[in-house]
Protein backbone atom coordinates (compact mmCIF):
# COMPACT_ATOMS: atom_id res chain seq x y z
CA UNK A 1 0.00 0.00 0.00
CA UNK A 2 1.57 3.68 -0.62
CA UNK A 3 0.18 4.67 2.58
CA UNK A 4 0.87 2.86 6.03
CA UNK A 5 -3.12 2.89 7.80
CA UNK A 6 -2.83 4.63 11.41
CA UNK A 7 -6.48 4.53 13.33
CA UNK A 8 -5.21 7.60 14.83
CA UNK A 9 -5.58 11.32 14.11
CA UNK A 10 -3.35 13.61 14.34
CA UNK A 11 -5.26 15.09 16.77
CA UNK A 12 -4.90 11.94 19.30
CA UNK A 13 -1.28 12.18 18.67
CA UNK A 14 -1.10 14.82 21.01
CA UNK A 15 -1.33 12.24 23.87
CA UNK A 16 2.19 10.62 22.82
CA UNK A 17 3.76 14.12 23.06
CA UNK A 18 7.27 14.18 25.10
CA UNK A 19 8.07 16.92 27.63
CA UNK A 20 10.44 18.02 25.03
CA UNK A 21 7.54 18.62 22.43
CA UNK A 22 8.16 15.34 20.28
CA UNK A 23 5.08 12.73 19.54
CA UNK A 24 6.25 9.44 20.51
CA UNK A 25 5.20 7.62 17.30
CA UNK A 26 7.11 4.37 18.75
CA UNK A 27 3.67 4.35 21.08
CA UNK A 28 0.88 3.73 18.27
CA UNK A 29 2.78 1.24 16.54
CA UNK A 30 3.23 2.20 12.60
CA UNK A 31 5.40 -0.48 10.72
CA UNK A 32 6.76 0.94 7.83
CA UNK A 33 6.31 -0.70 4.21
CA UNK A 34 8.44 -0.25 1.15
CA UNK A 35 5.11 0.83 -0.40
CA UNK A 36 5.12 3.94 1.54
CA UNK A 37 8.42 5.27 1.32
CA UNK A 38 9.04 8.83 -0.30
CA UNK A 39 11.42 8.19 -2.95
CA UNK A 40 12.62 11.69 -3.51
CA UNK A 41 15.37 12.82 -1.47
CA UNK A 42 18.17 10.97 0.37
CA UNK A 43 18.00 7.23 1.23
CA UNK A 44 19.49 7.28 4.40
CA UNK A 45 16.73 8.21 6.26
CA UNK A 46 12.81 7.28 7.05
CA UNK A 47 10.66 8.85 4.99
CA UNK A 48 7.61 7.44 4.61
CA UNK A 49 3.55 8.18 3.68
CA UNK A 50 1.20 7.45 6.70
CA UNK A 51 -2.62 7.81 6.62
CA UNK A 52 -3.93 9.79 9.94
CA UNK A 53 -7.46 8.38 9.63
CA UNK A 54 -8.02 10.66 6.55
CA UNK A 55 -5.20 13.09 6.86
CA UNK A 56 -1.67 12.20 4.39
CA UNK A 57 1.24 12.41 6.42
CA UNK A 58 5.33 12.28 5.57
CA UNK A 59 7.38 11.40 8.30
CA UNK A 60 10.59 12.07 8.61
CA UNK A 61 13.60 10.87 10.24
CA UNK A 62 17.11 12.63 10.79
CA UNK A 63 20.03 10.83 10.33
CA UNK A 64 22.59 13.66 11.71
CA UNK A 65 22.25 15.08 15.05
CA UNK A 66 21.47 18.57 15.00
CA UNK A 67 18.88 21.13 15.34
CA UNK A 68 17.61 21.13 11.44
CA UNK A 69 13.80 19.61 12.98
CA UNK A 70 13.39 23.06 14.59
CA UNK A 71 14.03 24.94 11.70
CA UNK A 72 11.61 23.35 9.68
CA UNK A 73 8.77 24.68 12.58
CA UNK A 74 10.28 27.98 12.75
CA UNK A 75 10.76 28.61 9.38
CA UNK A 76 6.76 27.57 9.06
CA UNK A 77 6.02 29.84 11.65
CA UNK A 78 7.79 32.86 9.72
CA UNK A 79 5.91 32.30 6.56
CA UNK A 80 2.46 32.13 8.39
CA UNK A 81 3.26 35.46 10.29
CA UNK A 82 4.28 36.80 6.04
CA UNK A 83 1.26 35.18 4.45
CA UNK A 84 3.25 32.57 2.46
CA UNK A 85 1.52 29.46 2.10
CA UNK A 86 3.43 26.49 4.14
CA UNK A 87 3.08 23.09 4.88
CA UNK A 88 2.43 22.37 8.41
CA UNK A 89 5.27 20.71 10.50
CA UNK A 90 5.44 18.87 14.43
CA UNK A 91 8.02 17.09 15.77
CA UNK A 92 7.92 13.29 16.16
CA UNK A 93 10.70 10.51 17.15
CA UNK A 94 10.81 6.88 16.86
CA UNK A 95 12.74 4.06 17.83
CA UNK A 96 14.85 2.58 15.11
CA UNK A 97 15.52 -1.41 14.82
CA UNK A 98 18.11 -1.24 17.28
CA UNK A 99 15.95 0.43 19.74
CA UNK A 100 17.43 3.95 19.74
CA UNK A 101 15.44 6.77 18.78
CA UNK A 102 15.00 8.85 15.94
CA UNK A 103 14.03 12.64 15.62
CA UNK A 104 12.11 13.98 13.02
CA UNK A 105 8.69 15.95 11.62
CA UNK A 106 6.20 15.01 10.50
CA UNK A 107 4.23 17.34 7.66
CA UNK A 108 1.08 17.31 6.44
CA UNK A 109 0.78 16.95 2.64
CA UNK A 110 0.44 19.89 1.05
CA UNK A 111 -1.61 18.82 -1.89
CA UNK A 112 -4.89 17.13 -1.96
CA UNK A 113 -4.71 13.80 -3.66
CA UNK A 114 -7.34 13.52 -5.07
CA UNK A 115 -7.78 17.09 -6.92
CA UNK A 116 -4.38 18.42 -6.70
CA UNK A 117 -0.60 17.25 -8.30
CA UNK A 118 2.75 18.42 -7.24
CA UNK A 119 5.14 19.05 -9.96
CA UNK A 120 8.49 20.10 -8.85
CA UNK A 121 11.00 22.46 -10.22
CA UNK A 122 13.34 19.91 -11.33
CA UNK A 123 10.52 17.64 -12.72
CA UNK A 124 10.02 21.48 -14.96
CA UNK A 125 13.52 22.13 -15.75
CA UNK A 126 15.73 19.54 -15.34
CA UNK A 127 19.44 19.27 -14.71
CA UNK A 128 21.61 21.88 -15.69
CA UNK A 129 24.46 20.86 -17.70
CA UNK A 130 27.72 21.29 -15.27
CA UNK A 131 30.31 24.41 -16.28
CA UNK A 132 28.44 25.34 -19.26
CA UNK A 133 29.65 29.03 -19.46
CA UNK A 134 30.82 29.48 -16.83
CA UNK A 135 34.75 30.32 -15.22
CA UNK A 136 35.25 26.69 -13.49
CA UNK A 137 36.78 27.72 -10.44
CA UNK A 138 33.44 29.67 -9.68
CA UNK A 139 31.38 25.96 -10.53
CA UNK A 140 33.69 24.57 -7.69
CA UNK A 141 32.99 27.22 -5.14
CA UNK A 142 29.69 27.16 -5.45
CA UNK A 143 28.88 23.37 -5.83
CA UNK A 144 25.44 21.90 -6.42
CA UNK A 145 24.19 25.37 -7.06
CA UNK A 146 22.14 26.14 -9.90
CA UNK A 147 22.26 29.50 -12.12
CA UNK A 148 18.93 31.33 -11.60
CA UNK A 149 18.73 32.27 -14.88
CA UNK A 150 18.83 28.87 -15.84
CA UNK A 151 15.77 28.25 -14.13
CA UNK A 152 13.94 30.98 -14.77
CA UNK A 153 14.86 30.38 -18.65
CA UNK A 154 13.68 27.34 -18.51
CA UNK A 155 10.28 28.04 -16.89
CA UNK A 156 9.66 30.41 -19.34
CA UNK A 157 10.68 27.83 -22.31
CA UNK A 158 8.32 25.29 -21.02
CA UNK A 159 5.24 27.37 -19.98
CA UNK A 160 5.05 29.24 -23.58
CA UNK A 161 5.61 25.73 -25.28
CA UNK A 162 2.39 24.25 -22.60
CA UNK A 163 0.45 27.40 -24.00
CA UNK A 164 0.15 29.81 -20.80
CA UNK A 165 -0.18 33.43 -21.78
CA UNK A 166 2.68 35.93 -21.09
CA UNK A 167 0.76 37.29 -18.26
CA UNK A 168 0.33 34.21 -16.72
CA UNK A 169 4.40 33.28 -16.88
CA UNK A 170 5.01 36.52 -15.82
CA UNK A 171 3.03 36.29 -12.86
CA UNK A 172 4.32 32.97 -12.22
CA UNK A 173 7.61 34.14 -12.54
CA UNK A 174 7.35 36.95 -10.23
CA UNK A 175 5.77 34.29 -7.57
CA UNK A 176 8.91 32.40 -7.40
CA UNK A 177 10.99 35.20 -7.65
CA UNK A 178 9.39 36.35 -4.36
CA UNK A 179 9.61 33.16 -2.63
CA UNK A 180 13.30 33.13 -3.63
CA UNK A 181 13.71 36.53 -1.40
CA UNK A 182 12.15 34.43 1.59
CA UNK A 183 14.30 32.09 1.24
CA UNK A 184 17.44 34.52 1.77
CA UNK A 185 15.88 36.19 4.43
CA UNK A 186 15.87 32.78 6.49
CA UNK A 187 19.10 31.35 4.93
CA UNK A 188 17.90 28.73 3.31
CA UNK A 189 20.89 26.95 1.95
CA UNK A 190 19.48 24.17 0.54
CA UNK A 191 16.23 25.08 -1.07
CA UNK A 192 17.26 23.03 -4.40
CA UNK A 193 14.97 22.14 -7.63
CA UNK A 194 13.34 19.10 -5.87
CA UNK A 195 12.30 21.46 -3.05
CA UNK A 196 10.15 23.89 -4.59
CA UNK A 197 7.23 22.78 -6.27
CA UNK A 198 4.15 24.37 -8.40
CA UNK A 199 0.75 22.69 -7.96
CA UNK A 200 -1.32 21.72 -10.61
CA UNK A 201 -5.23 21.26 -10.46
CA UNK A 202 -6.45 17.78 -11.89
CA UNK A 203 -8.17 18.27 -14.98
CA UNK A 204 -7.49 21.76 -15.71
CA UNK A 205 -4.23 23.71 -16.67
CA UNK A 206 -4.20 25.94 -13.98
CA UNK A 207 -0.80 25.65 -11.99
CA UNK A 208 0.52 27.54 -9.05
CA UNK A 209 3.59 27.96 -7.14
CA UNK A 210 3.38 25.82 -4.08
CA UNK A 211 3.70 26.16 -0.21
CA UNK A 212 6.95 26.25 1.29
CA UNK A 213 8.36 23.03 2.39
CA UNK A 214 11.52 21.34 3.44
CA UNK A 215 13.48 24.51 5.06
CA UNK A 216 15.21 22.59 7.24
CA UNK A 217 18.42 23.68 5.93
CA UNK A 218 17.76 27.16 7.58
CA UNK A 219 18.84 29.79 10.37
CA UNK A 220 22.10 27.97 10.46
CA UNK A 221 20.36 25.56 12.70
CA UNK A 222 21.37 22.98 10.12
CA UNK A 223 25.01 23.20 11.54
CA UNK A 224 26.78 20.95 13.96
CA UNK A 225 25.65 21.42 17.64
CA UNK A 226 29.02 22.36 18.99
CA UNK A 227 28.98 25.45 15.94
CA UNK A 228 25.80 26.21 17.18
CA UNK A 229 27.14 26.83 20.42
CA UNK A 230 30.04 28.99 18.81
CA UNK A 231 27.89 30.89 16.81
CA UNK A 232 25.97 31.85 20.04
CA UNK A 233 28.36 32.60 21.84
CA UNK A 234 29.59 34.77 19.07
CA UNK A 235 27.86 36.97 17.38
CA UNK A 236 30.86 39.03 14.91
CA UNK A 237 31.49 34.38 13.84
CA UNK A 238 27.96 34.86 13.58
CA UNK A 239 27.70 37.59 10.58
CA UNK A 240 30.75 36.44 9.17
CA UNK A 241 28.88 32.48 9.09
CA UNK A 242 25.25 34.30 7.67
CA UNK A 243 27.64 36.14 5.25
CA UNK A 244 28.82 33.27 3.51
CA UNK A 245 25.84 31.19 3.49
CA UNK A 246 24.77 30.89 -0.34
CA UNK A 247 21.04 29.52 -1.78
CA UNK A 248 21.35 26.16 -4.14
CA UNK A 249 19.37 28.92 -6.65
CA UNK A 250 21.36 31.39 -7.55
CA UNK A 251 23.59 34.11 -9.08
CA UNK A 252 27.43 35.33 -8.90
CA UNK A 253 28.26 38.02 -10.25
CA UNK A 254 32.14 39.15 -9.67
CA UNK A 255 33.28 42.94 -8.53
CA UNK A 256 34.98 43.36 -12.18
CA UNK A 257 31.33 42.57 -13.57
CA UNK A 258 29.59 45.39 -11.15
CA UNK A 259 28.39 42.58 -8.49
CA UNK A 260 29.12 41.84 -5.48
CA UNK A 261 31.08 39.06 -5.70
CA UNK A 262 28.78 36.94 -3.06
CA UNK A 263 26.28 34.42 -4.70
CA UNK A 264 23.39 35.14 -2.23
CA UNK A 265 23.45 39.20 -2.83
CA UNK A 266 24.18 39.19 -6.46
CA UNK A 267 21.39 36.63 -6.59
CA UNK A 268 19.31 39.16 -4.10
CA UNK A 269 20.33 41.74 -6.13
CA UNK A 270 19.08 40.51 -9.57
CA UNK A 271 15.66 39.43 -7.86
CA UNK A 272 15.17 43.06 -6.53
CA UNK A 273 15.61 44.46 -9.93
CA UNK A 274 11.93 44.17 -10.44
CA UNK A 275 10.44 46.81 -8.50
CA UNK A 276 7.63 44.54 -7.75
CA UNK A 277 10.02 42.14 -5.48
CA UNK A 278 11.86 44.90 -4.40
CA UNK A 279 8.60 46.52 -3.08
CA UNK A 280 7.84 42.85 -2.08
CA UNK A 281 10.71 42.73 0.58
CA UNK A 282 10.33 46.31 1.65
CA UNK A 283 6.50 45.88 2.10
CA UNK A 284 5.81 42.51 3.75
CA UNK A 285 9.25 40.82 4.94
CA UNK A 286 11.32 43.68 6.39
CA UNK A 287 9.51 44.45 9.65
CA UNK A 288 6.82 41.33 8.64
CA UNK A 289 8.68 39.04 11.62
CA UNK A 290 8.52 38.80 15.01
CA UNK A 291 10.80 36.44 16.04
CA UNK A 292 9.81 36.46 19.70
CA UNK A 293 6.33 35.19 18.55
CA UNK A 294 7.64 33.28 15.91
CA UNK A 295 9.11 31.15 18.41
CA UNK A 296 6.29 31.36 21.36
CA UNK A 297 3.79 30.25 18.82
CA UNK A 298 6.34 27.26 17.97
CA UNK A 299 6.68 26.39 21.43
CA UNK A 300 2.92 26.83 22.04
CA UNK A 301 2.22 24.22 19.81
CA UNK A 302 4.83 21.76 20.78
CA UNK A 303 3.70 22.07 24.00
CA UNK A 304 7.05 22.88 25.34
CA UNK A 305 10.38 24.96 25.34
CA UNK A 306 12.57 25.20 22.59
CA UNK A 307 16.01 25.21 23.66
CA UNK A 308 17.64 28.45 24.11
CA UNK A 309 20.31 28.00 21.94
CA UNK A 310 17.88 27.07 18.97
CA UNK A 311 15.96 30.74 19.89
CA UNK A 312 19.21 32.49 20.19
CA UNK A 313 20.49 30.80 16.86
CA UNK A 314 17.50 31.70 14.80
CA UNK A 315 16.92 35.00 16.60
CA UNK A 316 20.32 36.00 15.81
CA UNK A 317 20.94 34.59 12.16
CA UNK A 318 17.55 36.04 10.88
CA UNK A 319 18.57 39.79 12.17
CA UNK A 320 21.87 39.36 11.46
CA UNK A 321 20.43 38.37 7.58
CA UNK A 322 17.67 40.53 7.11
CA UNK A 323 19.70 43.77 8.31
CA UNK A 324 22.69 42.44 5.93
CA UNK A 325 19.54 42.71 3.09
CA UNK A 326 18.32 45.99 4.14
CA UNK A 327 21.66 48.03 4.03
CA UNK A 328 21.96 46.29 0.27
CA UNK A 329 18.81 47.11 -0.88
CA UNK A 330 19.17 50.55 0.77
CA UNK A 331 22.66 51.05 -1.38
CA UNK A 332 24.96 51.43 1.87
CA UNK A 333 27.35 48.69 1.30
CA UNK A 334 28.80 50.52 -1.64
CA UNK A 335 32.74 50.57 -1.02
CA UNK A 336 33.81 54.51 -2.16
CA UNK A 337 37.61 55.36 -2.43
CA UNK A 338 36.90 58.81 -1.09
CA UNK A 339 40.15 60.57 -2.16
CA UNK A 340 39.12 60.63 -6.03
CA UNK A 341 36.22 63.51 -6.65
CA UNK A 342 33.94 61.42 -8.54
CA UNK A 343 33.80 59.01 -5.73
CA UNK A 344 32.71 62.00 -3.21
CA UNK A 345 30.43 63.39 -5.56
CA UNK A 346 28.65 59.69 -6.16
CA UNK A 347 28.51 59.59 -1.87
CA UNK A 348 27.25 62.93 -2.36
CA UNK A 349 24.13 61.53 -4.97
CA UNK A 350 23.70 58.34 -2.74
CA UNK A 351 23.46 60.63 0.53
CA UNK A 352 20.87 62.56 -1.14
CA UNK A 353 18.89 59.26 -2.69
CA UNK A 354 19.06 57.46 0.87
CA UNK A 355 17.92 60.69 2.21
CA UNK A 356 14.86 60.70 -0.52
CA UNK A 357 14.12 57.33 0.43
CA UNK A 358 15.57 55.28 -2.77
CA UNK A 359 12.82 52.66 -3.66
CA UNK A 360 13.79 50.42 -6.36
CA UNK A 361 16.13 47.59 -6.73
CA UNK A 362 16.88 48.92 -10.19
CA UNK A 363 18.10 52.43 -8.79
CA UNK A 364 20.59 50.33 -6.46
CA UNK A 365 21.93 48.94 -9.89
CA UNK A 366 22.50 51.27 -11.80
CA UNK A 367 24.33 53.44 -9.33
CA UNK A 368 26.49 50.02 -8.83
CA UNK A 369 27.20 50.11 -12.31
CA UNK A 370 28.27 54.12 -12.27
CA UNK A 371 30.37 53.25 -9.59
CA UNK A 372 32.26 50.54 -11.54
CA UNK A 373 32.50 52.90 -14.78
CA UNK A 374 33.88 55.68 -12.60
CA UNK A 375 36.49 52.98 -10.72
CA UNK A 376 37.21 51.99 -14.79
CA UNK A 377 37.57 55.68 -15.62
CA UNK A 378 40.35 56.46 -12.62
CA UNK A 379 41.91 53.34 -13.27
CA UNK A 380 42.46 53.92 -16.92
CA UNK A 381 43.79 57.69 -15.73
CA UNK A 382 46.26 55.82 -13.50
CA UNK A 383 47.40 53.83 -15.67
CA UNK A 384 48.18 56.58 -18.58
CA UNK A 385 49.80 58.47 -16.01
CA UNK A 386 52.01 55.57 -15.04
CA UNK A 387 52.93 55.01 -18.93
CA UNK A 388 54.36 58.89 -18.93
CA UNK B 1 18.57 -0.87 -22.78
CA UNK B 2 15.73 0.38 -20.72
CA UNK B 3 11.96 0.41 -21.61
CA UNK B 4 8.76 1.30 -19.84
CA UNK B 5 4.98 2.23 -20.39
CA UNK B 6 3.88 5.23 -18.88
CA UNK B 7 0.96 5.50 -17.50
CA UNK B 8 -1.01 9.00 -16.24
CA UNK B 9 -3.70 7.82 -14.48
CA UNK B 10 -3.80 4.22 -15.07
CA UNK B 11 -3.80 5.16 -18.62
CA UNK B 12 -1.37 4.33 -21.40
CA UNK B 13 0.07 7.82 -23.00
CA UNK B 14 3.28 6.52 -24.77
CA UNK B 15 6.47 4.31 -24.44
CA UNK B 16 9.78 5.43 -22.91
CA UNK B 17 13.46 3.91 -24.07
CA UNK B 18 16.53 4.70 -22.23
CA UNK B 19 19.64 3.87 -24.02
CA UNK B 20 23.18 2.65 -22.71
CA UNK B 21 24.02 6.37 -22.62
CA UNK B 22 21.46 6.93 -20.23
CA UNK B 23 19.26 9.22 -23.21
CA UNK B 24 15.77 8.70 -23.92
CA UNK B 25 13.20 7.88 -26.38
CA UNK B 26 9.98 8.52 -26.53
CA UNK B 27 6.82 7.60 -28.38
CA UNK B 28 3.42 8.46 -27.52
CA UNK B 29 0.19 6.89 -27.14
CA UNK B 30 -2.41 9.19 -29.26
CA UNK B 31 -4.69 7.24 -27.85
CA UNK B 32 -4.46 7.31 -24.21
CA UNK B 33 -3.17 11.29 -24.43
CA UNK B 34 -6.39 12.11 -26.05
CA UNK B 35 -8.15 10.96 -22.67
CA UNK B 36 -5.75 12.79 -20.49
CA UNK B 37 -4.50 15.58 -22.16
CA UNK B 38 -5.96 18.01 -20.26
CA UNK B 39 -3.69 16.91 -17.08
CA UNK B 40 -0.52 17.07 -18.79
CA UNK B 41 -0.34 19.88 -20.68
CA UNK B 42 2.68 21.26 -18.47
CA UNK B 43 4.80 18.46 -20.17
CA UNK B 44 4.12 19.29 -23.79
CA UNK B 45 7.09 16.75 -24.84
CA UNK B 46 4.95 13.82 -23.66
CA UNK B 47 2.42 14.70 -27.08
CA UNK B 48 5.53 13.57 -29.87
CA UNK B 49 7.59 11.34 -30.87
CA UNK B 50 11.39 12.12 -30.14
CA UNK B 51 14.76 10.44 -31.25
CA UNK B 52 17.57 9.80 -28.73
CA UNK B 53 18.21 13.15 -26.64
CA UNK B 54 18.78 14.13 -23.45
CA UNK B 55 17.05 12.77 -21.04
CA UNK B 56 13.17 14.05 -20.01
CA UNK B 57 13.09 15.34 -16.69
CA UNK B 58 9.75 14.29 -15.15
CA UNK B 59 10.94 10.58 -16.28
CA UNK B 60 14.64 11.21 -15.34
CA UNK B 61 13.97 11.98 -12.15
CA UNK B 62 12.04 9.33 -11.18
CA UNK B 63 13.98 6.65 -12.64
CA UNK B 64 16.59 7.92 -10.55
CA UNK B 65 15.05 8.35 -7.98
CA UNK B 66 13.72 4.56 -7.86
CA UNK B 67 16.87 3.43 -8.37
CA UNK B 68 18.30 4.23 -5.28
CA UNK B 69 15.74 2.29 -3.09
CA UNK B 70 15.04 -0.21 -5.59
CA UNK B 71 16.88 -2.74 -7.40
CA UNK B 72 14.55 -3.59 -9.72
CA UNK B 73 13.35 -0.64 -11.19
CA UNK B 74 9.67 -2.20 -12.30
CA UNK B 75 7.05 -0.30 -11.34
CA UNK B 76 7.90 3.42 -10.49
CA UNK B 77 5.71 5.92 -9.00
CA UNK B 78 5.32 8.68 -6.65
CA UNK B 79 3.26 9.65 -4.01
CA UNK B 80 2.28 13.01 -5.14
CA UNK B 81 1.60 12.76 -9.09
CA UNK B 82 -0.39 10.13 -11.24
CA UNK B 83 2.47 9.21 -13.51
CA UNK B 84 3.26 5.71 -13.20
CA UNK B 85 6.17 4.20 -15.04
CA UNK B 86 6.13 0.27 -15.53
CA UNK B 87 9.59 -1.25 -16.88
CA UNK B 88 9.21 -4.14 -19.46
CA UNK B 89 11.37 -7.02 -20.17
CA UNK B 90 13.41 -6.71 -23.13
Amino acid sequence: MKFVNSNYSLEDLEEFRDEDGFIDLSKIGLEFTPESREKRGTRERVKNWVDFNGKKVLIRGEVIKNYSVYAELIVEEIANQLGIDTAHYDLIKFKDEEGKNIYGVLSESIIDFDKEELITLHDLIGDESEYEDEDIMEAIEYEETIRYTFTVDKLRERFTKAGYSEDDIENLIREYNKRLIFYLSVVDTDKHSENIAFIKKENSKEIQLGPNYDSEFSLLLERAPEMVDFFVGDNAQLKKEVDVAYPKIGIHVSEENGGLDSMWKDTLEMLCEDDEVYNYYMDTIKNGVDMDIVLQNVEKKIKAPLPNKVKELAKQTYQARNEEIEKILNGETLELNTKSDPYQFLCYLIEQSKGQNIRTGEQIHIGRNMEKQIYDLETDKNNNLDER
Amino acid sequence: MEKYIVYYKGVKIGTLEVNEKGQHRYTPDTNGLEAVKENIQIFPELFKQSDWGDPIPLFNNRIQDAKRFHKETKNISNHTDKFELEGMEL
